[in-house]
């Protein structure tokens, strides 16, 4: 660096209020340790930092809530670490528009309960700490379960700031849902990890909270038959929400912790392998959907199947569950402690190279446990 | 005028049959569904293949011809105007279906596809493809991808682009790039979401792998009239603010159901000021329980009459009503302009006064139709031709009603693109620094602009050109040129 970490303070002093420190252990990312942590309070700010940075060839790295560092290849290095957690306001909510534009500082967490008063939700449940940000979760484009019915961050935003790292402040997309004029920059944005620029606002799109939720459980001792009728459902006029195929070793830890579920937990769930179906509207209609679901076990892999449960789940209704899919539904079901949790996408396991056994994020993509592996392909899963 | 050479070697390419270069029949491809931009190209190329598509635009690349890829020509926008004495790129020669995999939920199809033939060729196995512009019925894919193309329907299940999975695409040096993938989410940057709406600017998709969905187990369309349209804007409000979202709702004003009823005869009432169509879907279950506080809320609205589509055949035929509203205007008057302009939905009633007092204030009718939904307005101003000046007046009426759709926080177009039409209100939507990011894009993928140029963008910059202050030219400083 040309520059003293001092004097680097300094500039960041002269230019973010109040919003520069040192930075810590704690501010490294994948193995980079940046010297100086600025956080700005606007995007003038955030321009400004990135417009010294250019001049004097710093480099910067954006961070939101830090839960997804390990997301995408690490920085070759890195001396400003610009955070955005102070860009954390919904600049404007208009509920009869279904519409809000935030900063990307913005937590998720509380961007859905400020929705949720109007009963409305942004439509991504992701599985991340609280701490993720909007801005994180548009760069490292992650969704939840409910991508089956309500697409990916891509399909919810409609507008976007950020700032180009010459300093440039720029915007595309725009604040109504429908809008062609002009390249797509809010979708270029998605999944590019800030290697574009730092984004510092984004308008989505918002759906209602609906009324009812019916969550199905259904376990195996083998995915195969889960499997084939996940491929029925999604063939069929059920409409659910949500459908996942994991295994249990999925569902009852956090990923990125070891192995440690005992075997006595497995064997009173009743199986290996797990699928959870939701049904969320009319509350007689969820009842009738995850009635002709269990219908449909029962005819089509009946005695493949070890069990399965209907839970009325309310998680949704209070706007709090948002993010924790099943939770409320698992620990019903089973186990204490138990939580059925972090199905993730296959991809990134395979990417990471962890141990996971199962997934249906995508719509038709499974993936299937071999040999240690997450082997995946498409349309059904392999043989156990 | 193109080398013969260059002829010769395009014939080369896609066959005799495939190169257009007489004079009366280019002019058949002097524009598109905009008619009043006309420029004739100097050839027009009709290849069959992706490698066909590649080796005319390596052609152009390497001769610096410019060249614009063209699909059934039914955009409102001027999008597929030829360049004069550049290349028109026909696609409507590929118009195969090459893949349907119903259990994986996607098509694989030729840009050249008509959008109806997907769902006709998949609704016997109960599927169908969502985006549904009014011109479905002649209107190709690759056009549908280019202008990311709406319609009734993407009030809940989205536009073109939610629909693309990936492409193969011929990007304009003629390099074919796979781009997305037969999923959701490839990694890297979402260069579909790119290309989708770009207008034709980037390149051209040959290849374009759509998602289908299933046909939901029940549909229901009923249709609410009221005396006035901000009557029918308070009952789409009150649906929104229920916490419904319907697969379309639709709003036609006096004028627009009048037109429409004198071309199909679709049923509307004819002394009323607003016709409603809402369509729910899902569930019979939950469909025919929406339906009820549906009709609840037209009523406390002050509905005049509401009636439920209880056939297949009259479901059609309200529809058919407002998909033919736009042509149905040649029964009202010789000649209109079909605008395309978005607001918050909240600022509907509002918008239709202020359109009503410039109508009158013009002295020129006004239609409106409308996708009530999302706040997407197709006013339709009527005028004649023939008179002297009214053509013009009618433009400038047009015009101003998009500068009030941005200063109401929207968008200067919904679904029609931006295209030869709208360039000039670019600046109104976006500053000088957003344009000059958004150029960024197109000199990445487009640096000598030779695939459809002059299109999207008013007066772009070269790329590599610095925005700022004008500095002198070389010559100019050395004394040998002049700027005047």
């Amino acid at each position: 660096m040309k520059v003293s970490t001092q004097s680097l303070q300094e500039t960041l002093g002269s230019l973010v209020d109040g919003g520069v420190q040192l930075a810590t252990e704690s501010d490294v990312v994948a193995g980079v340790q940046p010297y100086v942590v600025a956080a700005p309070g606007s995007e003038q700010e955030v321009a400004s930092v990135l417009a010294y940075a250019n001049r004097e060839g710093l480099k910067a790295i954006v961070r939101g809530g830090g839960t997804q560092l390990n997301t995408g290849l690490p920085p070759g290095d890195g001396d400003i670490l610009l955070s955005t957690t102070r860009l954390n306001q919904v600049v404007e909510y208009a509920p009869h528009d279904m519409t809000v534009t935030v900063q990307a500082g913005l937590r998720l967490v509380d961007l859905q309960s400020h929705l949720a008063r109007a009963r409305q939700w942004l439509a991504l449940d992701p599985v991340l700490s609280p701490g993720a940000t909007i801005g994180g979760i548009i760069s490292t484009n992650v969704s939840g379960a409910r991508r089956l019915r309500y697409g990916g961050v891509r399909d919810q935003i409609i507008g976007i700031r950020v700032v180009l790292s010459d300093g440039t402040i720029a915007k595309g997309g725009g604040k109504v849902v429908k809008n062609v004029a002009g390249y797509d920059l809010p979708k270029l944005f998605t999944g590019a990890l800030g290697t574009l620029g730092v984004i510092v606002a984004a308008t989505f799109r918002l759906y209602p909270l609906r009324a009812a939720s019916r969550t199905v459980v259904l376990t195996a001792s083998t995915p195969a038959p889960l499997c084939d009728l996940a491929v029925r459902v999604i063939a069929s006029t059920l409409e659910p929400t949500v459908l996942d195929v994991m295994s249990l070793r999925a569902t009852t830890r956090p990923l990125d912790q070891p192995d440690s579920t005992p075997q006595s937990t497995r064997a009173s769930t009743g199986g290996l392998y797990v699928m959870t179906v939701r049904f969320e509207m009319e509350p007689e209609s969820a009842d009738e959907q995850a009635a002709a679901l269990v219908d449909m076990a029962r005819a089509e892999a009946g005695s493949r199947l070890y069990r399965w449960i209907v839970c009325d789940d309310g998680s949704l209704r209070d706007g709090t569950g948002i993010g924790r899919r099943t939770g409320r539904c698992a620990c019903r079901y089973g186990q204490g402690g138990g939580r059925l949790a972090p199905l993730q996408r296959c991809p990134d396991h395979a990417r990471r190279g962890r141990r996971t056994a199962l997934a249906a994020g995508c719509r038709r993509l499974y993936a299937c446990e071999r040999r240690g592996e997450c082997a995946y392909r498409e349309g059904k899963c392999a043989a156990d | 005028m193109l080398e013969p050479r260059i002829v010769v070697e395009l014939r080369n390419i896609v066959g005799t049959d495939g190169v257009i270069d007489k004079h009366e029949q280019l002019r058949t491809y002097e524009s598109d569904g905009l008619t009043n931009f006309r420029i004739v190209p100097a050839l027009v190329v009709l290849p069959t293949s992706t490698e066909q598509v590649q080796a005319v635009v390596r052609v152009c690349h390497r001769e610096h011809i410019p060249f614009v890829p063209r699909g059934s020509g039914t955009g409102l926008s001027g999008g597929a105007l030829p360049i004069a004495g550049g290349i028109l790129i026909s696609l409507a020669r590929m118009r195969q279906i090459l893949k349907v995999d119903l259990p994986n939920q996607r098509v694989v199809v030729q840009p050249g596809v008509i959008n109806l033939w997907i769902t006709q060729r998949i609704v016997p196995h109960g599927y169908y493809y969502a985006p549904d512009p009014s011109s479905q019925q002649v209107c190709s894919i690759g056009g549908n991808v280019a202008e990311n193309s709406g319609g009734p329907h993407c009030l809940k299940y989205g536009f073109t682009v939610n629909h693309v999975l990936g492409m193969k695409f011929v990007m304009p040096d003629g390099e074919v790039m796979e781009v997305g993938g037969p999923t959701f989410d490839s990694p890297g940057y979402d260069l579909p979401g790119i290309i989708v709406g770009s207008e034709g600017t980037l390149g051209i998709a040959t290849e374009v792998t759509l998602r289908i969905l299933r046909k939901p187990e029940a549909v229901q369309t009923a249709m609410a009239s009221f005396d006035t349209t901000d009557a029918a804007g308070e009952a789409v409000s009150g649906i929104i603010a229920a916490g419904i979202v319907p697969a379309a709702v639709e709003m036609m004003d006096k004028l627009a159901i009048e037109a429409c009823e004198a071309a199909v005869h679709a049923g509307y009432p004819l002394d009323v000021g607003a016709v409603l169509l809402v369509e729910l879907d899902g569930p019979r279950t939950e469909v025919s329980q929406l339906l009820q506080r549906v009709e609840e809320i037209c009523r406390r609205a002050g509905a005049i009459e509401y009636r439920l589509a209880h056939t297949d055949e009259e479901r059609t035929l309200m529809w058919k009503g407002r998909k033919a509203a736009f042509a149905a205007m040649g029964r009202v008057s010789p000649n209109y302009i079909v605008q395309d302009g978005v607001i918050p939905r909240t600022a509907l009633p509002q918008i239709l006064r202020e359109i009503e007092e410039l109508s009158r204030r013009a002295g020129l009718r006004v239609a409106n139709v409308f996708h009530a939904g999302d706040g997407n307005l197709h006013p339709l101003v009527l005028y004649d031709q023939r008179i002297a000046g009214q053509e013009h007046e009618a433009e400038e009426l047009s015009g101003e009603i998009i500068r009030r759709c941005v200063a109401h926080g929207g968008s200067i177009t919904g679904e029609h693109g931006v295209g030869m039409e709208k360039k000039q209100h670019m600046l109104a939507m976006f500053t000088e620094a957003d344009l000059a990011t958004h150029q960024l894009i197109r000199c990445a993928i487009n640096p000598d602009n030779l695939c459809n140029p002059d299109k999207v963008y008013p007066t772009p910059r070269l790329c590599g050109e610095v925005p700022g202050p004008y500095q002198p030219h070389p010559i100019e400083l050395a004394g040998l040129a002049e700027r005047f």
